[in-house]
C-alpha cells in the first residue's frame, strides 16, 4: 500500500508524450501495436495504445469524457479486444 | 470410416485398403489377431480422429453391402494398441451423427485427447497458421495470431467437443471469434479483394496489383474497419468419408449495422495439414517456427 507521501510523489511525477505525431513511428504495413514515447521525471518509456484505450474507457465510465457511441467501442473490440477484458 | 492409423502417437490418416494396411502393419499383432475359437481373424487399427481402437471390416473378404473395407470403432480397448475412451468416442465425427456441432459444447476432461490436441497445436503453431493462411488466402501477422491465441485460450478451444486430431488449424480459427483483419495481407483470394475494392473505396488494397494487397486505408491516418469471423462448423459424410467445412464471413459496419462483404465456404484440408506436420524437422521449411511456437507456448501453456 502506498503511503500518502509516495502517493503525492507519484501524482507529481506526470509523464509527457515525447512526439506529437506517433504515426511517424508506426508501421502502416503491420499490425504491431501503436506505441507512444513518453518521459517522466526519471526516465523515458513507451505506452501502448491498449493502455490508453483502457484509460479512456475508465474515463468514460466515470463521466470524465462524453459517452462514445457503442459502435465505436465495437470496432475497437474487434481489433483490441484483449485490452477490454472484463 | 475410410481411414486409419497404426499407433496412437501417430499424426497420420491413411486410406483403408488391403495394400496400405499390409504395408503399415506387416500383418503383425496387434493389428492381425486370430479369431476366438477358430473364428475368422480380426484386424485392428486406431481412429485418426479420436485415438480409439477401430476394427477393420471386410479387409479381405468382400462384403455384401460394400465392396470396400471400412473401419468401425471398437467398443473396448485393444491390448497393446489403444485404450478405449468413451467421451472421445461420443464426440468423434466418425461415430457421432451430430453434423452441426454446438459451438459451445465442451468436453468434461482435459486429460487425453484435448491435451494432445493442445500440444500438437502449440508445437506446430507455425504450421497451423500457415494452413489457415492457405485456406483463407489471407496472411496472419504475429499480432493477429496472438489475439487468436488469447481467444482460443479464453474459449478453451481444445475442449470443443468437435475438436479432433485432424481439424486443429481450422478449429483454432473457428474458436477465435470475430477479429479485425486491418493491415493483414490478402495474398491468394482475388474474389475477396475484388469485393473489398468495390465495398471499401477508402481502402488502398489495389496498390500491389490485382492478386495481392494489404488491407489498409488509402490514407494512413484513416481507420479501416474490416473484420473476419468463422462460423458454422459442419461435418459432411459421403459414404464413409468425413469432410468438414466452416464459413468465413468478412464484414464491416455502417453505423450500428453489420455489412457482410464476403462469404466463403472453407473446406478443411486435413491431409495437407497432416503431411505438413509429419515432415522431418531437418527437411522442414518453417520460417516462423522461432516466433510463433514460443508465442503459443507462452499463452496456452504458461
Amino acid at each position: 500500500m502506498a503511503n500518502s507521501e509516495s502517493n503525492a510523489e507519484h501524482l507529481s511525477n506526470r509523464a509527457h508524450v515525447l512526439s506529437s505525431n506517433p504515426h511517424e513511428h508506426a508501421c502502416p504495413q503491420c499490425d504491431e501495436e501503436l506505441l507512444f514515447a513518453m518521459r517522466d521525471k526519471h526516465h523515458e518509456f513507451s505506452l501502448g495504445l491498449s493502455i490508453v484505450l483502457q484509460c479512456l474507457q475508465l474515463a468514460e465510465q466515470n463521466g470524465h469524457v462524453p459517452r462514445l457511441p457503442d459502435e465505436w467501442w465495437t470496432q475497437l473490440r474487434l481489433r483490441y479486444e484483449h485490452a477490454f477484458r472484463t | 470410416m475410410d481411414v486409419y492409423k497404426v499407433r496412437v502417437e501417430d499424426t497420420t490418416s491413411t486410406k483403408i485398403t488391403a495394400e496400405n494396411f499390409e504395408r503399415d502393419t506387416l500383418k503383425s499383432p496387434p493389428y492381425y489377431q486370430a479369431g476366438k475359437g477358430g473364428g475368422e481373424p480380426s484386424h485392428f487399427a486406431v481412429c485418426p480422429a479420436c485415438d480409439n481402437p477401430i476394427q477393420i471390416i471386410g479387409l479381405y473378404k468382400k462384403l455384401a453391402h460394400t465392396p470396400t473395407p471400412y473401419g468401425r470403432h471398437h467398443t473396448r480397448g485393444v491390448a497393446n494398441l489403444a485404450d478405449y475412451d468413451q467421451e472421445s468416442y461420443d464426440f468423434c465425427p466418425y461415430s457421432n451423427p451430430d453434423r452441426e456441432p454446438d459451438p459451445a459444447a465442451r468436453r468434461t476432461q482435459a486429460r487425453g485427447l484435448p491435451e494432445k490436441i493442445l500440444n500438437l497445436l502449440v508445437e506446430n503453431f507455425d504450421s497451423v497458421i500457415y494452413m489457415i493462411e492457405q485456406s483463407i488466402g489471407i496472411k496472419i501477422g504475429d499480432r493477429l495470431a496472438e489475439r487468436m491465441l488469447l481467444s482460443y485460450r479464453d474459449e478453451q478451444g481444445h475442449m470443443y467437443k468437435a475438436a479432433t486430431l485432424l481439424n486443429i488449424p481450422w478449429i483454432f480459427a473457428y474458436m477465435a471469434n470475430a477479429k479485425s483483419i486491418a493491415r493483414q495481407r490478402v495474398f491468394n483470394n482475388p474474389e475477396l479483394l475484388e469485393k473489398l475494392r468495390e465495398a471499401l473505396p477508402m481502402a488502398a488494397i489495389d496498390r500491389e496489383g490485382k492478386l495481392e494487397g494489404v488491407l489498409k486505408p488509402a490514407n494512413d491516418k484513416d481507420y479501416l474497419d474490416v473484420n473476419v469471423s468463422f462460423i458454422h462448423h459442419r461435418i459432411v459424410q459421403i459414404d464413409r468419408t468425413i469432410n468438414e467445412t466452416m464459413k468465413m464471413v468478412v464484414f464491416t459496419h455502417q453505423g450500428r449495422q453489420v455489412i457482410t462483404l464476403h462469404e466463403q465456404l472453407i473446406p478443411f484440408a486435413t491431409d495437407h495439414f497432416l503431411a505438413l506436420i509429419n515432415v522431418p524437422l531437418e527437411r522442414a521449411y518453417r520460417p516462423r517456427q522461432g516466433t510463433l511456437v514460443p508465442l503459443a507456448r507462452q499463452i496456452l501453456q504458461p
